[in-house]
């Protein structure tokens, strides 16, 4: 009796080192491959997103209490930075007003087209949960398929691009953030229209890799999603080139690592690539065919 | 039992499934964190301080079930790494063996196995997450995340003990 008793003894060691043999088979089982989600985890997700919602309610309130402390310290500097932002907005108003109304007209002259294809309807959703683990940046959002949400969907802050989704429940979605490891999104600089990928690399900064044209991309510059992918439109907000360590470049995100409350996720359908049998309109058109 | 015996004390069911679920709604917290002085610290360890006062008598292959289901849970939950939790969470409760522990707690014991449980869980996380990555772990979230834990470990204590009260402190249930 006293021999089965013994800690750790027997049946419980074999047990252990079960599941510890169990527990590394599926780390090493998604070494290298493409980060899927599956039915358990979006079960798992819907589960527990009741729990986190009702979580969130006091977090808020002690966020709220932080928040509003620095809010106050900062409150003069901040007036006085945001005057000076007005009386500067209303002076490119102005010149945009004009731009615009130039614009309109060559576009009519020319007929072109010249629509970013960002949906104008927009799905607000509620950060309820964020995870910010040691390799894993998402978020969890309270809406899913239910909405409308479909896997791909930008999902934007007030500040710009936070993420896509990767993982849609009926009523629960999760978010890739930029930052994450796995985040792969085609961007372009404003200035030089230099496209590159920004990769997520486990740092608050994501790199920029993969440059079309390095000369073309300096630190400062405006970065917006390229839609170069077919998974993002064209011309959301990223955030702007910092200069990183050993002559990198990096991005300082738009969104960055504030406190993330509501966001929306744009209905963007991505385009879908020409099957081999079918045929373009300019195709079908060189081949005297009507479409 | 004999005096200067070395028997462990009887397994108990109740104990570890008490302790299991605690472990399962641990494991769901982590998706949660808060945000303060401009920086987010994530409630990815709490699961841990419910490893830390694992109930001494609980039935050792019930206890090893539910962490492991409860590791698995937690994965599928953050979206991270399926089996990262687990291991974890299984190894540290292999190496600490609750049933060995003294109880009631002392303070100093408590805390020492405490700073045990952090690092080896930084120490398994970092490397199972570099080898599926191949890029080391963000130091600066996993710091913040044991500061956040080790700050809860006094409230969980007294609620644990709380708890332990209001069953009849019960010897199990310790």
């Amino acid at each position: 009796m006293r021999g089965r008793e013994r800690p750790n003894g027997g049946i419980t060691r074999f047990a252990l080192l079960v599941t510890i043999l169990l527990s590394s088979l599926l780390i090493s089982l998604q070494r290298g491959a493409e980060r899927q989600s599956s039915f358990l985890e979006t079960s798992t997700q819907e589960t527990v997103a009741p729990l986190v919602t009702a979580l969130a309610v006091p977090l808020r309130y002690v966020e709220g209490i932080f928040s509003d402390i620095k809010d106050r310290r900062t409150a003069f500097a901040d007036n006085k930075e945001l005057l000076n932002e007005v009386a500067m907005l209303r002076e490119r108003q102005a010149r945009y007003d004009n731009l615009a109304m130039k614009v309109a007209r060559y576009e009519a002259i020319l007929g072109v087209d010249t629509e970013t294809e960002i949906p104008l309807r927009k799905i607000a959703a509620r950060a309820i949960g964020e995870t910010d683990g040691p390799f894993v940046r998402s978020l969890l959002l309270n809406v899913g398929t239910d909405d409308d949400v479909k896997i791909g969907n930008p999902v934007m802050s007030t500040n710009g691009l936070v993420g896509h989704v990767i993982n849609a429940g009926p009523r629960t979605a999760r978010v890739l953030r930029l930052s994450d490891l796995n985040s792969r999104i085609a961007v372009t600089s404003v200035r030089s229209g230099a496209t590159a990928i920004l990769a997520g690399d486990n740092t608050p900064l994501p790199k920029l890799s993969f440059m079309s044209q390095r000369e073309n991309w300096i630190a400062g510059d405006r970065v917006i999603s390229s839609g170069d992918d077919g998974f993002l439109p064209r011309g959301l907000q990223v955030g702007h080139v910092v200069n990183g360590e050993n002559g990198g470049l990096r991005v300082r995100l738009s969104s960055g690592s504030a406190q993330l409350d509501w966001v929306w996720v744009s209905p963007y359908h991505k385009i879908k690539a020409p099957s081999d049998g079918e045929l373009t309109s300019a195709q079908q058109s060189e081949i005297g065919e009507t479409p | 039992m004999t005096y200067l015996d070395v028997q462990a004390p009887a397994q108990k069911i109740w104990p570890a499934l008490f302790a299991g679920i605690s472990l399962f709604i641990a494991g769901a917290v982590t998706v949660s964190g808060v945000n303060m002085f401009g920086t987010r610290f994530g409630f990815g360890f709490l699961p841990l301080l419910v490893l830390a006062i694992w109930p001494r008598r609980a039935n050792r292959l019930v206890s090893l079930f539910f962490i492991f289901l409860a590791g698995i849970f937690t994965d599928w939950a953050t979206g991270g790494v399926m089996g990262q939790s687990s291991l974890v969470f299984v190894l540290v409760w292999g190496l600490m063996r609750p049933e060995l522990r003294s109880a009631p707690f002392a303070p100093l014991g408590l805390g020492l196995m405490w700073i045990a449980i952090c690092g080896l869980a930084s120490l398994i996380m970092s490397m199972s997450g570099y080898f599926v990555y191949s890029v080391g772990p963000n130091f600066a979230v996993l710091g913040r995340q044991i500061i956040i834990a080790t700050l809860c470990l006094p409230v969980v204590m007294l609620l644990r003990r709380g708890l332990a009260m209001r069953i009849n402190d019960d010897e199990d249930w310790r």
